[in-house]
């Protein structure tokens, strides 16, 4: 399978006046052309960060320590200006977090997708409205023809989502960036957009980097993910790798505080603490603070161990954990609902 | 632990509350919360679930008089509530208090957390300064903060320390009543539970009440043995949560439950050979 972007330790923190705010600190992510590949972890963890640095879209406040971007194995922190305007324009369409915010308010829907659109292609107006509403139908908004007259602040958030999606879309990108779909939409809304956002991947083939905090909507759509904690990639894998045999302590507490919560399986479980200041991280690694099983070694930076072909953790004790069983009660309700759909 | 009729705290009759947009002719009514009865027993946690825009919130803060409700009885501890004076409906504040949706929008930035959890002392106890510095130093550890917190601006603090500043504003003045409005959907789920574990053992070590509004039934579980469905204004379906989640009688709460993203795609999409 050919590897579209490969993030390599990557390495860099933000530049303010209350001193440094070290973002990303050890990131390293393969997207794989044609698949989904998840990015999660919780808030300020460095997701959007990370993929903002495709398409060099960093705040101008960011500096880099180290790393490499590659897509398809060139670097693009070492291109031009100019050529990077060309590259973001065709390869990376992003869909931002907060899409009501994201979205031009003093324009309609019609009017964006439209610019948007003839942007990259000499499509005559005509052309460009009925691509446009053959989009929003892709995205299944149930009244193109209304909803492309519609300004931002006229749409729900769901809605406002498929708008964010389907202008991201209208032009296929080579890779296309998802900055957390499902999050502050209603449980219902949510199941609607993930199974839009299913049907759409599969049937233009596209390339998806998924930001979000919830790993139910990885296990939801993603093929490979990569867990964050403090700007560092703890874990990359395949999805089952990741979620059936977890090599990392920070994987195994998030998939056993889901299950928690969602309530059913055992008492409720949450990780004690919380995240690190960046400002003020502490020597060897980010999670030791509340990590069960933390020793002294864990005072020095982990490495990144590969645990298996193509899943790596960063851990001193990767390969303890990987050989454990995996904390995802597997059969659990697929049993009785395997059949559903 | 269920309400026994002898045993209420609150009791609602024939709640409504409407809404009005647009001018004449053109004037449009919205039902936000229609006619519906409720009830919670002293030391009780009902839950309150429906998809946004079915009318929990409003129906909190109608019950609270936030908004005057269009019609419709309350009764809090013998209280008339929607008979109040407006001049002394503040006072109810010290028996019935809110946890809002948004910690980030309802706690004032520019007050420090001293200020935020003294305020209600201040409104509806006549405390001296020394007690509330007391007071303040109690709720910190209840919610599970420390005395330093109390220096600090929201600004400064985690979503999930401004969760426990949010509630430890509200259970100040230790009230009988608390309605929790999605107290857990802006948080990570690596500390949501440590909020909802809060809100339990503050539960039994104060006996207070809850009613707690949430599309999220996994947290409802959790925290409520009995359960109200909310939908379009109308309360389409009531029960002990158990039985309404294993065996929903109406198809809108079936809905609501299968719309949860959780592990249990995951486990179906395997089953499917959806994963390599
Ligand atoms: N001040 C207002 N003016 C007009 N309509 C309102 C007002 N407040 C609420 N509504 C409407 O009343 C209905 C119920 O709103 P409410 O906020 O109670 O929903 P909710 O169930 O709490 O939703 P959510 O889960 O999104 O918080 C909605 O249709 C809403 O748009
Ligand atoms: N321009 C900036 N200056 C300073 N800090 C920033 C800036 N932009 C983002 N950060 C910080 O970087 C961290 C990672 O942010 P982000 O990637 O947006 O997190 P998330 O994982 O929630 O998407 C956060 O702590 C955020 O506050
Ligand atoms: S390196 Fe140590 S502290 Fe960090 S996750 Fe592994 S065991 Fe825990
Ligand atoms: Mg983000
Ligand atoms: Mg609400």
């Amino acid at each position: 399978m050919a590897v579209l972007v490969e993030i390599q330790n990557l390495e860099g923190y933000f530049d303010t006046i209350g001193g440094d705010v070290r973002a990303i600190n050890s990131v390293n992510v393969a997207i794989e052309e044609g698949k989904v590949t998840g990015l999660v972890g919780e808030t300020g963890s460095g997701k959007t960060m990370t993929a903002l640095n495709i398409p060099r879209l960093m705040p101008e406040n960011f500096r880099y320590v180290s790393g490499r971007v590659l897509f398809r194995g060139e670097d693009v922190l070492s291109w031009s200006e100019e050529r990077m305007q060309l590259f973001r324009g065709d390869g990376v369409g992003i869909a931002f977090q907060d899409p009501k915010a994201a979205l031009n308010p003093v324009f309609t829907v019609g009017e964006q997708l439209g610019r948007a659109l003839r942007t990259h292609t000499d499509a005559t107006k005509d052309e460009a409205r009925q691509a446009a509403l053959r989009i929003l139908e892709r995205v299944q908004i149930t009244d193109p023809g209304r909803t492309i007259r519609q300004y931002a602040h006229e749409l729900s958030g769901g809605m406002a989502q498929r708008v964010m999606v389907a202008l991201a879309v209208i032009h296929p990108p080579t890779l296309l960036i998802l900055d957390e779909p499902t999050t502050g939409l209603d449980v219902t809304v949510q199941a609607e957009i993930i199974s839009m956002l299913r049907d759409l991947v599969e049937s233009m083939g596209l390339t998806v980097l998924l930001i979000t905090h919830d790993l139910g909507v990885v296990g939801e759509l993603c093929d490979n993910v990569a867990v964050m904690y403090a700007g560092r990639t703890m874990e990359f894998g395949d999805i089952s790798q990741v979620f059936e045999k977890p090599a990392n302590p920070y994987t195994r507490e998030l998939l056993r505080s889901t299950e928690s919560v969602e309530g059913g399986v055992g008492d409720l479980y949450s990780i004690p603490g919380a995240p690190p200041d960046l400002r003020n991280l502490p020597q060897g690694c980010f999670f030791q603070d509340r990590c069960p099983s933390v020793a002294d070694v864990c005072r020095t930076v982990p490495p990144v161990v590969e645990v298996e072909p193509g899943h790596v953790s960063m851990c001193h004790f990767a390969e303890r954990y990987h050989s454990m069983p995996g904390p995802l009660h597997i059969t659990r309700g697929a049993e009785a609902e395997g059949g559903q759909e | 632990m269920t309400s026994g009729d002898g045993d209420s705290l609150l009791t609602v009759r024939g709640l409504t509350k409407h809404f009005h947009r647009g001018f004449w002719p053109r004037r449009q009514t919205i039902v936000a919360v229609d006619n519906i009865d409720l009830r919670v027993g002293r030391g009780e946690s009902v839950g309150l679930v429906g998809e946004s825009g079915s009318g929990k919130t409003t129906t909190a803060r109608s019950i609270l008089r936030l908004v005057d409700p269009t019609s419709g009885e309350v009764d809090f501890d013998g209280i008339r509530v929607d008979q109040t004076p407006r001049a002394k409906v503040r006072r109810l504040y010290r028996n019935m208090q809110m946890v809002f949706q948004d910690p980030n929008s309802s706690l004032n930035p520019r007050m420090t957390v001293r200020d935020i959890v003294t305020e209600p002392l201040k409104l509806h106890l006549n405390m001296s300064d020394g007690d509330q510095e007391q007071r303040a130093n109690d709720i910190m550890t209840m919610v599970g903060l420390r005395g330093f917190h109390l220096d600090r601006y929201p600004g400064q603090l985690s979503g999930g320390q401004r969760q426990r500043v949010g509630i430890g504003r509200a259970i100040a003045t230790h009230p009988k009543l608390v309605f929790l409005d999605e107290p857990t959907s802006s948080l990570d789920v690596s500390v949501r539970g440590q909020v909802m574990q809060l809100l339990i053992d503050l539960q039994q070590e104060m006996d207070m009440s809850y009613v707690l509004i949430s599309h999220d039934l996994g947290v409802v579980r959790q925290l409520s043995k009995r359960v109200m469905v909310m939908f379009d204004g109308r309360i389409v379906e009531e029960g002990p949560t158990e039985q309404v989640f294993e065996d929903p009688r109406d198809g809108y709460t079936r809905r609501l439950l299968d719309a949860i993203p959780s592990m249990d795609g995951y486990r179906r999409r395997r089953q499917r050979g959806g994963t390599r």
